[in-house]
């Protein structure tokens, strides 16, 4: 007799799943091995034991609710705003969509960062912008931005102005681009809801009854500024369209625009430094409390034409395996304020951020504690 | 290929009806997709489980993960082997979730306590409840993917071609995997026993 079948061929004729060629070759070897018989009729006895063990009957009631359950989580999840995956996912995985929502709370929570804080300066140590030709570019071909800064009258050694987006950035013969930091350092600047809302056409932009709203492409911001830092063009471009986060004010943000220029802004500016050091583009900074103390795992973000993220170590510094200068760098930290602002060359990137509450007499970040 | 055990016949739309039906959104389509395979799916989710609770939330969410995907479902093909791959994959995913396969629940045998039929003889059942609970504790320890074939074939009658199917593997993986499963089932039925295999 030949060898024995093996249990591969056993489980497959029991299951009548073989070839007829290969049937007939195992029938054969049943027909003369009576070991071979028995081994396949004690499988079949575990086949039936093994469905007589697995057999569950919940009831009638259990299956007569089960189609209406599964009915309403469908309903629920189609209402949740769900819906069935179509068959041309390939932008759709969950990977990709995770990643989107990154980005996209990330530009969330920078845009309410900016909205929570206005007109607010941000603070720069150590390296002030000592030229008056020194520019403030939002990336680095945006050499058309160097008058900006100068004829704003901003201060040049500890204040640049941050502030929203502007709204009309498709129209660069206005303005408004410059709203804010026009609005921190200039006494009288005029309302800018007109221009932004004759842009925009917002019907639900605020009015601004003494405002000079016919002429937008005037600037009227300008002309004190220039009283203190003479400048080479009375309405300088403007630094729109190269930031991503300029422009997300939309039609129905209009209503809120820069508020009126503080008192204390109508100091003149100081005179610009004439010292000019070379530039260069940053990639690494500190990030610290009104103390001074170094914040470690404070989250910063530069949002450029991509968005790179870091966290600060255990000595508050960071750094970015490129430059971002033009990039809008936002620092999140808990218990402090967040912070936004465009990153110029030559920054220093000394990044002081403001405690929500008050600081502790021991100086211990609130975060820490 | 035969329809599976627990499949209701019925004098309804055909699957592909309801399914290009539920494709186009109709919910009440889906439902009646749902009830006709209901058992089937649930069947194979207590083989897989072993438990009452598992299997309803392993059949729910069979379905409600069949809903989601019910657009990329080719029309012409057998449901009950898609609906049992997304049974499979999800128990995998429970099973991996708990990092050990499912403990051996009193719930089975108290559900099955009220079956008896009141003229049965209890030695009779003392003796099939025993054999069938070394079974079951036998078949937990098998692997997840043995577990899955065996239920396929020996619970719901599937072809080769369509546990191939279910599992996405190919047919003669299927012949291999049942023979060892089988093996395996007997080697452990034996050393429970004492038996030499």
């Amino acid at each position: 007799m030949s060898t024995h079948l093996t249990d591969e061929q056993l489980s497959a004729r029991h299951d009548d799943a073989l070839a007829p060629r290969a049937r007939a070759r195992v029938d054969a070897h049943l027909a003369a091995c009576e070991a071979c018989r028995a081994r396949l009729a004690e499988l079949a006895r575990l086949d039936a034991s093994l469905a007589e063990a697995l057999v569950n009957e919940p009831g009638e009631a259990y299956f007569a609710g089960l189609a209406d359950r599964v009915t309403a989580r469908v309903a629920a999840e189609r209402a949740a705003g769900a819906a069935p995956k179509s068959r041309g996912r390939g932008w759709f995985t969950p990977r990709v969509l995770a990643w989107s929502a990154s980005v996209a709370v990330i530009a969330l929570v920078s845009v309410l960062a900016v909205r929570s804080r206005a007109p607010r300066p941000v603070v720069i140590e150590q390296q002030p912008f000592t030229s008056a030709s020194e520019p403030m570019a939002l990336s680095p071909d945006a050499g058309n931005a160097a008058p900006e800064v100068r004829d704003m009258g901003v201060v040049s050694r500890t204040r640049v102005p941050s502030g929203p987006a502007p709204d009309a950035v498709a129209t660069p013969e206005l303005p408004v681009a410059s709203a804010e930091p026009v609005a921190v350092a200039t006494p009288a600047s005029p309302p800018l809801e007109a221009p932004v809302a004759a842009v925009a056409g917002a019907a639900d932009a605020a009015p601004a009854p003494d405002a000079p709203a016919s002429t937008p492409t005037s600037a009227p911001t300008a002309a004190p500024v220039a009283e203190a830092a003479p400048a080479p063009s009375p309405a300088p471009p403007v630094l729109i369209g190269r930031n991503p986060m300029q422009g997300f004010r939309s039609g129905a943000m209009k209503g809120l625009a820069a508020p009126p220029p503080p008192s204390w802004a109508a100091s003149p500016a100081p005179p610009a430094f004439s010292a000019v050091p070379p530039a260069r583009d940053p990639r690494c900074g500190i990030v610290r409390d009104s103390r001074g103390t170094p914040l470690p795992g404070a989250q910063v973000t530069a949002l450029g034409r991509t968005a790179r993220m870091t966290r600060t170590g255990r000595d508050g510094r960071f750094c970015f395996d490129a430059a971002i200068t033009g990039d809008t760098l936002v620092v999140l930290r808990i218990g402090f304020e967040p912070l936004r602002r465009v990153v110029a060359l030559a920054d220093s990137l000394v990044i002081e951020l403001q405690p929500v509450g008050t600081l502790s007499p021991r100086g211990d970040p609130p975060g820490d504690r | 290929m035969n329809p599976p055990v627990g499949r209701i016949p019925d004098d309804g739309p055909d699957d592909d009806a309801l399914i290009a039906a539920s494709q186009r959104g109709d919910d009440a389509a889906f439902g009646m997709l749902v009830r006709r395979h209901q058992r089937a799916v649930h069947r194979l989710a207590w083989s897989l489980t072993r438990s009452a609770s598992d299997a309803d939330d392993l059949t729910q969410e069979t379905f409600v993960r069949a809903w989601r995907a019910i657009a990329r479902f080719e029309l012409g093909q057998p449901v009950f082997p898609w609906l049992a791959r997304i049974v499979t994959n999800t128990a995998y995913s429970l099973f991996r979730h708990r990092r050990r396969r499912p403990e051996q629940s009193i719930e089975p045998l108290v559900e099955q306590g009220a079956q008896w039929g009141v003229d049965d003889d209890p030695a009779v059942h003392a003796a099939t409840s025993e054999r069938d609970a070394r079974l079951r504790a036998c078949f937990a320890e098998l692997a997840p993917e043995h577990q899955a074939v065996l239920a396929l074939r020996v619970m719901q009658d599937l072809s080769y071609e369509a546990i191939a199917q279910a599992l996405g593997v190919p047919v003669g993986t299927v012949m291999s995997r049942l023979s060892r499963a089988r093996a395996e089932l007997k080697r452990r039925m034996a050393e429970g026993t004492g038996e030499s295999s």
